[in-house]
């Protein structure tokens, strides 16, 4: 083989799949056959890694950091929510819907916050979040408020499949709608745009000194994250039957921010790790004991940032058991 | 006028009342190997941002191919066919050499707002990569991570990423800045050998660089082009001596 074919075939087989890529999936299916009981905190995690994965693709491999994810989420979880309450059970099409909004709000708020860089966009974005927050909170008569909005009836899959209350619909379904976004991200991680997001993460001007408008690139990224979040969002509406200003609340920005940043960003699979041990943990430690949970979290989380910064994930691929960076 | 490919009308720059760039006329033609010199503080940096686009004209305008591109970002001037390297390097240093160049070869198509798909396109620009790679005689590090090569190959990394653009014009800044002595053939080497239909604008300090290569030389003082010539004239004009080549340092 000659140079020229050797160096090309090691660039292009990083976009090929590797088995190790199965593993999230076989264990998502081997949790819904043998832990039953736990298929509604299944179904949240899910609901967050999916959250997770919309905002790898901004902050893992664009490079923007944002504390006002959860503006987008929360709309997606209202949308969907209200659709539901107004009368529209149908699920998929209130996914659609609600990516849609979410998407669209993407637009006009990246479209202000992609002109500033740093401290101004963290405070935009959380601006954004909290304008929503008190939007949501006042509008007493249509989202109920501080109480939430209740009374989320969605409609049977397809016609056929009902959510019930062991969660076993929900759960297919979070984990359905996980899959066919990642293949989505997976692919436009790997197509020639995703490349050029990294471009733009690791150096904005040698992107500009290509030709790239920085700007249109970052906002296309910004609308498709948003758009994502707000399908997470959707999905959490939907399985839970239930929307909250905690969907629009600082705290979930931070959350997933957490969750990804664990895991390991830019990697894809740093939301499925993050938002597993991160809510695995919670579920198990918090019950004995919430505050000494939370400083072994926070303990934790101080040591993997000082000394992997990238993540579980980064761990990984620093003892050498492989791990490709994005 | 039609074979100017780049070509600056009166330019003026100030910041407040400090004038960094005044009056200033050149033009390229294709294929012309043009060197702008001047001593620390002239206005250089400055006339290259205002020729990409970094900074806006007070005054005067900035031709590409007998188009008016005053106007235009710096990202419309690359897609116009203005290409330029980096005073300091200014890479992708986490990728590999090859994917870098990649990249601009696929920005360079329009392929880059691909949102799916794209493996032939990438494929293809990976291969016309290589090639180019190899033609500057970085084939043998064109697997590397860019980051970890030493300065003056990243120096060549830079100009393949350029030429990979296809420019019709190409801006040197200082192309041999950092580079170890030992080093600094193989970038006089590329430069020999760019193509000959690019025209290319050198700015830089090192004279022996500069009378190697420059066909024409405009020597840049406090902001304005005191002459221009071709290097036997520069080196015998009194004035630059004076101002450049006598009393002050550079470097």
């Amino acid at each position: 083989m000659s140079a020229r074919a050797a160096a090309v075939g090691v660039l292009m087989r990083r976009r090929s799949w590797r088995w190790v890529e199965a593993l999230p999936w076989v264990a998502a299916i081997a949790g819904f056959f043998l832990l039953p009981n736990y298929l509604q905190l299944g179904t949240q995690i899910l609901v967050m890694i999916l959250f997770a994965l919309s905002l790898d693709l901004l902050l893992g491999y664009t490079g923007i950091v944002t504390l006002g994810h959860a503006a987008f989420f929360g709309l997606g979880a209202y949308t969907a929510g209200l659709l539901a309450t107004g009368g529209w059970h149908e699920p998929l099409s209130g996914l659609v819907a609600a990516a849609a909004v979410a998407a669209a709000l993407g637009l006009v708020a990246g479209f202000v916050i992609l002109r500033t860089s740093g401290l101004a966009l963290l405070m935009l974005g959380m601006a954004i979040t909290l304008l929503l927050y008190e939007v949501a909170n006042n509008l007493n008569g249509l989202t109920g408020g501080a109480d939430g909005l209740s009374g989320v009836e969605i409609a049977p899959l397809l016609g056929r499949f009902g959510f019930d209350m062991y969660g076993r619909t929900s759960y297919l379904y979070a984990l359905a709608v996980l899959f066919v976004a990642f293949l989505l991200v997976r692919a436009i991680v790997w197509a020639p745009f995703g490349r050029s997001l990294v471009g733009i993460r690791q150096n904005p001007a040698r992107m500009q000194a290509m030709g790239v408008s920085v700007f249109a690139r970052r906002l296309a990224v910004f609308v498709l994250s948003a758009g994502l979040a707000g399908l997470a969002g959707a999905v959490s509406a939907q399985t839970s039957q239930f929307a909250s200003l905690d969907n629009l609340s600082f705290d979930l920005s931070g959350t997933v921010l957490l969750m990804l940043v664990l895991g390991g960003p830019g990697r894809l699979y740093g939301g499925f790790i993050g938002a597993s041990v991160l809510m695995i943990a919670q579920d198990g430690l918090a019950k004995e004991n919430p505050v000494f949970w939370l400083f072994w979290l926070g303990l934790f989380v101080i040591l993997l940032v000082v000394f992997v910064p990238g993540g579980l994930l980064g761990l990984r691929a620093r003892l050498g058991l492989g791990g490709r960076d994005g | 006028m039609d074979d100017l490919v780049l070509a600056a009308r009166g330019l003026h720059r100030s910041f407040g009342s400090l004038e960094v760039a005044c009056d200033i006329n050149f033009a390229l033609a294709a294929g012309a190997r043009h060197a702008l010199i001047g001593p620390n503080g002239a206005g250089k940096s400055t006339l290259v941002n205002l020729l990409t686009g970094a900074l806006r004209p007070s005054a005067g305008s900035i031709w590409l191919d007998g188009v008016d591109v005053t106007g235009l970002a710096v990202h419309q001037r690359v897609r116009r066919g203005l290409a330029r390297t980096f005073q300091i390097n200014t890479l992708l240093r986490e990728m590999s050499v090859l994917e870098g160049v990649q990249l601009a070869v696929l920005e360079r198509g329009g392929q880059g707002r691909a949102l799916l798909g794209g493996r032939a396109g990438q494929r293809r620009a990976a291969e016309e990569g290589f090639d180019l790679l190899e033609q500057l005689g970085l084939a043998g590090d064109a697997s590397a991570i860019v980051g970890a090569l030493a300065y003056g190959r990243q120096r060549l990394v830079e100009v393949a990423m350029a030429l990979a653009l296809r420019p019709r014009v190409l801006l040197l800044d200082e192309p041999a800045a950092g580079v170890p002595p030992a080093d600094s053939h193989l970038m006089l080497e590329v430069i020999a050998r760019l193509p000959a239909g690019i025209a290319v604008l050198i700015i830089e300090h090192d004279m022996k660089l500069v009378f190697r290569f420059a066909e024409r030389i405009s020597v840049l003082v406090a902001g304005r082009i005191l002459t221009e010539g071709s290097p036997a004239e520069i080196a015998a004009d009194p004035r630059v001596r004076e101002v450049y080549l006598g009393g002050r340092a550079h470097g």
